[in-house]
């Protein structure tokens, strides 16, 4: 009998394709789970835990995987996901330490503006997905993945300790606070009714700290993992569960858990670290060229009117190599890359992680490294890695479920159309 | 009551040495014009609207061990069914044979036929709208008629009451 990977057997609820912390030790007790300052919160809401990367967490609540989903499409939906790693790099060498680790210009980055960037390793390979953001309070504000917080400390805390050994000023701290991620078309209009500052002049990927529904010192930024308008707000642990009973009070507010998170980025295009991504995948496979470049530089690519800033160096880093694996990564980009990391979209069965991908001749050319049924599109979709001659949107090919081939198309991602807040 | 939902197959059996006891000629249940027929049915239509509950031959109830896990218990509300493919009208099944699968967003779970014989109707509707499988997976979502190839299996099926038993046990 087909056996699904069981997150929490006594549950007995198997998850297929719930990604599980990647296969290193952890320095805690494995069987022990680490809460959120929400974990009650949750139970007392019908939460249905599960272990996620070392965590106790809701992939749902009363409502089905697919109600929850389209509710943060429709209105809005609020996730805990402080199991995320909250850092400060502070001093006046924070730049130059994050540059040495990471593949994006954070040098360029505008006051409270943040970027999608990579640790990379010197094969070219990724080491964790990460935003960081470059606050006007004087520090570095990074978010990275649960998965990797063991991993992400040790190399952030021994970058630290060799650059202060060289005369650098600079330190790392651990933010411990909880974080709350606030998606949808009507997220907006919530949490504007907690907040002073007008938050039409926060557009996405920037940031800002103020007091929401009476909790000072919230840092809130305009982000997320659905492809919605939406924010993350980082709150004070003591006073995480009154926020986010204020933010639900408002009948456009559910909450939701890791299921629909994982299918709406999916539909969004986001990649999850462990599955889509990894060590042995170089940026440039996993299509994620463009975190090499100025977030500015980005924004105009993507069609935004907001032209690069005077004095802004764009492509810098690429010039540079100075960052971990550019030799791997830039001579993937002047020349060729083997693979690529293309969308799918298919009729038939859902097609999921480990599913081999083939040509229309029959051979096996890839594998899908995630998919599930898309709730808005009604169609299934997922990602994989192609040979770069067949990474074009529109190239026919056969995705193999359950001994049986389907057949499949080369799709833009996102699948949906991403609403984020962009000033135009 | 309130049964929470489940994937599974109802079996009433009409056989001929069974077909003194009564004629399944009402309300949601069919006659197949065989020796031996299972049709499939729901259990409310079985329970508590059909007379013949009290009958004996109606006795046999199996959960399809695939599906346990996926729709019962806690999670059997939400674990929306979002795909159904289900073996063609023919197929020739082995106990434990494979006729179909059901999938949520998150998981897929092959179907295992627990009794052998010939697929003699599948249910198109839940092939069209696999939601069937949670709204009323007692009448509507009803997955495959088979015609038995040895009756006999059927008292090797667990009742219901050892079912509940066996899953209660599971979820500890």
């Amino acid at each position: 009998m087909q056996r699904a990977m069981t997150v929490v057997p006594h549950l007995g609820l198997r998850l297929q394709a719930l990604p599980l912390a990647l296969g290193r030790p952890l320095s805690r007790a494995q069987d022990v789970l680490r809460r959120t300052p929400l974990y009650d919160f949750h139970l007392a809401h019908g939460g249905k835990m599960v272990a996620f990367a070392g965590w106790s967490l809701p992939v749902q609540y009363r409502d089905s995987h697919v109600d929850s989903h389209l509710h943060t499409r429709r209105h809005c939906s609020l996730f805990d996901v402080s199991h995320m790693l909250q850092t400060k790099i502070l001093g006046c060498d924070r730049v130059k330490l994050m540059e040495s680790l990471v593949v994006g210009d954070i040098a360029e980055l505008r006051p409270n503006q943040g970027t999608l960037s990579l640790f990379t390793n010197e094969g070219g390979g990724i080491e964790d997905d990460l935003i960081v953001t470059s606050t006007s309070e004087g520090y570095l504000y990074v978010v990275s993945n649960a998965g990797c917080w063991d991993k992400d400390l040790a190399l952030m805390q021994g970058k630290v300790r060799e650059l202060q050994n060289m005369g650098s000023d600079v330190s790392l701290e651990v933010v411990d606070n909880a974080l709350l991620a606030l998606q949808g078309p009507t997220a907006t209009q919530v949490l504007q009714a907690g907040v002073a500052d007008d938050l039409r002049k926060l557009p996405f990927m920037t940031s800002a700290v103020m007091e929401v529904f009476g909790v000072s010192g919230c840092r809130v930024t305009r982000c997320g993992y659905t492809g919605e308008d939406g924010v993350e707000i980082s709150v004070p642990a003591a006073a995480a569960v009154r926020l986010a009973a204020a933010l639900l009070e408002n009948p456009e507010v559910k909450l939701a858990g890791l299921a629909a998170r994982d299918s709406l980025r999916l539909e969004a295009g986001l990649c999850l670290y462990g599955s889509d991504i990894d060590e042995h995948t170089t940026p440039v496979e996993g299509s994620l060229s463009w975190t090499l470049d100025a977030e500015d530089l980005q924004q105009a690519e993507v069609g935004s009117t907001a032209s690069l800033r005077p004095g802004a160096r764009g492509k810098r880093r690429r010039a540079a190599m100075d960052f971990p694996g550019a030799s791997v990564i830039i001579a993937q980009l002047k020349g060729k890359v083997q693979r690529r990391r293309v969308g799918l979209t298919c009729e038939g069965a859902p097609v999921r992680a480990h599913s081999p991908i083939l040509n229309m001749e029959g051979t096996v050319i890839g594998t899908v490294t995630s998919g599930c049924p898309s709730p808005c599109l009604k169609k299934n979709v997922a990602m994989g890695y192609v040979p770069s001659e067949y990474s074009r949107p529109g190239t026919p090919l056969l995705v193999e479920v359950r001994r049986k081939q389907q057949m499949a198309v080369v799709s833009k991602m996102p699948f949906v159309t991403t609403n984020y807040y962009t000033l135009k | 009551f309130i049964k929470s939902n489940r994937v599974c197959f109802c079996v009433y059996m009409k056989s001929l040495e069974y077909s003194m006891s009564g004629c399944l000629g009402g309300s949601g249940a069919e006659c197949l014009p065989s020796a031996q027929g299972v049709i499939l049915g729901s259990q409310d239509q079985v329970s508590h609207r059909d007379p013949w509950m009290e009958h004996e031959w109606i006795t046999k109830w199996y959960w399809n061990s695939g599906n346990q896990q996926f729709c019962t218990g806690s999670f059997g509300r939400c674990c929306n069914v979002v795909y159904c493919s289900l073996s063609k009208v023919g197929t020739k099944l082995n106990k434990q044979g494979k006729f179909g699968a059901l999938e949520s967003m998150k998981s897929a779970s092959e179907l295992y036929s627990l009794l052998s014989g010939a697929v003699t109707e599948i249910n198109e509707a839940l092939v069209e709208n696999p939601g069937l499988a949670n709204k009323s997976c007692y009448e509507n979502g009803w997955l495959i008629k088979i015609m038995l190839g040895n009756s006999s299996e059927l008292d090797e099926l667990m009742s219901e009451e050892a079912y509940e038993k066996s899953i209660k046990s599971t979820e500890e």
